[in-house]
């Protein structure tokens, strides 16, 4: 075993059927929630959309692409709404060229200090993650996922991971479905609560892993 | 394959490694041997040397089988080495106990069984005996 190499993608096109992925340069690219008026590609970004109560989820997951030189944010055309009107689901590519030592998982830091206590400031009524995700092999929860209720939102959170939902850090989190050298596929979300403060959240999406 | 994490930047070492010492009298270490060529069985004591000078030892009894492996997160940020673990599988049930050295030097001693893992960085080796030696 070796330490594997990482490749991340996100599929630009307008359908999951037949994707076009951009690989992300994982020191400079960026994904940001947030929407368009107009829905339509646009460098022109504006934040997501608080509900008046309750939660929602993102209107819209856009990529910072650094290399470009005008245009820098691309739109993620290609989600899904199966279980709600308002759900936007992301997928994301993750793959690995050699095997890991134990089974990986997928979740998301604080980008400054590796936990996820920052997102939750500013709100009230928030004890639950902002960021969802399953993997496409486990498949969708079987409850709750893509139900925008904050009794869904909040029995999403399974302590101790290792149930597709929530990403907290080392205590949620996705795990991969075993150690081998190949592509997976995530599905991620965002929850936007009526009491989310206002400006700019940062997370780091992550792979934690071994190898020998 | 590209390892972000060298044992040695100019001659100075930045993170711990492993010795492992063999029963025909060879000591063998991670500057020298790839760990899926240490000789299966023949282990008779594993030390992870740290970067104070200090050395951990986990000497043989019995069936032990080692391990070794590198704790690492990859995200948007390059990657971040969190730390790195030596050990032993005691039992056919899976029960190991092991000595994890974080990034930041602390050290600590912990029991788990790879089978069924508390630790999510064990989850699950399953007693892979490609990373057993």
């Amino acid at each position: 075993m070796a330490n594997p190499n990482w490749t991340w993608k996100v599929n630009l096109a307008d359908s999951d059927a037949s994707p076009s992925w951009l690989t992300l340069d994982l020191a400079n690219d960026k994904f940001v929630f947030g929407y368009n008026a107009s829905d339509a590609d646009s460098p022109t970004l504006g934040a997501v959309v608080l509900p008046d109560t309750g939660t929602k989820w993102a209107e819209q997951l856009w990529v910072y692409d650094a290399s470009e030189p005008t245009n820098k944010y691309k739109k993620v055309k290609a989600y899904k709404t199966p279980d709600s009107a308002t759900q936007r689901q992301k997928v994301i590519s993750i793959t690995n060229d050699a095997a890991c030592a134990s089974t990986p998982w997928f979740t998301a830091y604080n980008a400054t200090d590796r936990n996820l206590s920052a997102p939750f400031t500013g709100t009230t009524s928030f004890a639950y993650p902002l960021l969802k995700a399953y993997h496409a092999t486990a498949g969708a929860p079987a409850q709750y996922w893509g139900q925008a209720t904050d009794t869904a939102m909040k029995q999403l959170v399974v302590a101790g991971g290792n149930n597709p939902n929530g990403l907290v850090a080392d205590t949620n989190y996705v795990p991969f479905d075993d150690a081998t050298a190949k592509e997976r596929l995530f599905t991620v979300s965002m929850v936007v609560p009526s009491d989310l403060a206002t400006g700019t959240v940062n997370w780091r999406f992550s792979v934690r892993y071994t190898y020998v | 394959m590209n390892d972000p994490f060298p044992i040695k930047v100019a001659g100075v070492q930045v993170r711990p490694y492993w010795i492992a010492h063999l029963d025909d009298g060879r000591t063998v270490t991670e500057e020298q041997l790839n760990w899926n060529d240490v000789p299966f069985g023949r282990i008779t004591s594993l030390q992870l040397q740290l970067v104070g000078g200090q050395k951990v030892t986990i000497s043989k009894r019995g069936d032990y089988q080692f391990f070794q492996f590198k704790d690492v997160e990859f995200g948007t940020s390059g990657h971040r080495y969190l730390g790195m673990v030596i050990g032993a599988v005691i039992n056919d049930a899976g029960d190991c106990f092991y000595v994890y050295c974080g990034a930041n030097g602390n050290l600590f001693v912990d029991t788990d069984n790879i089978r069924s893992p508390k630790k999510p960085y064990f989850a699950p080796i399953k007693l892979n005996e490609s990373i057993l030696r």
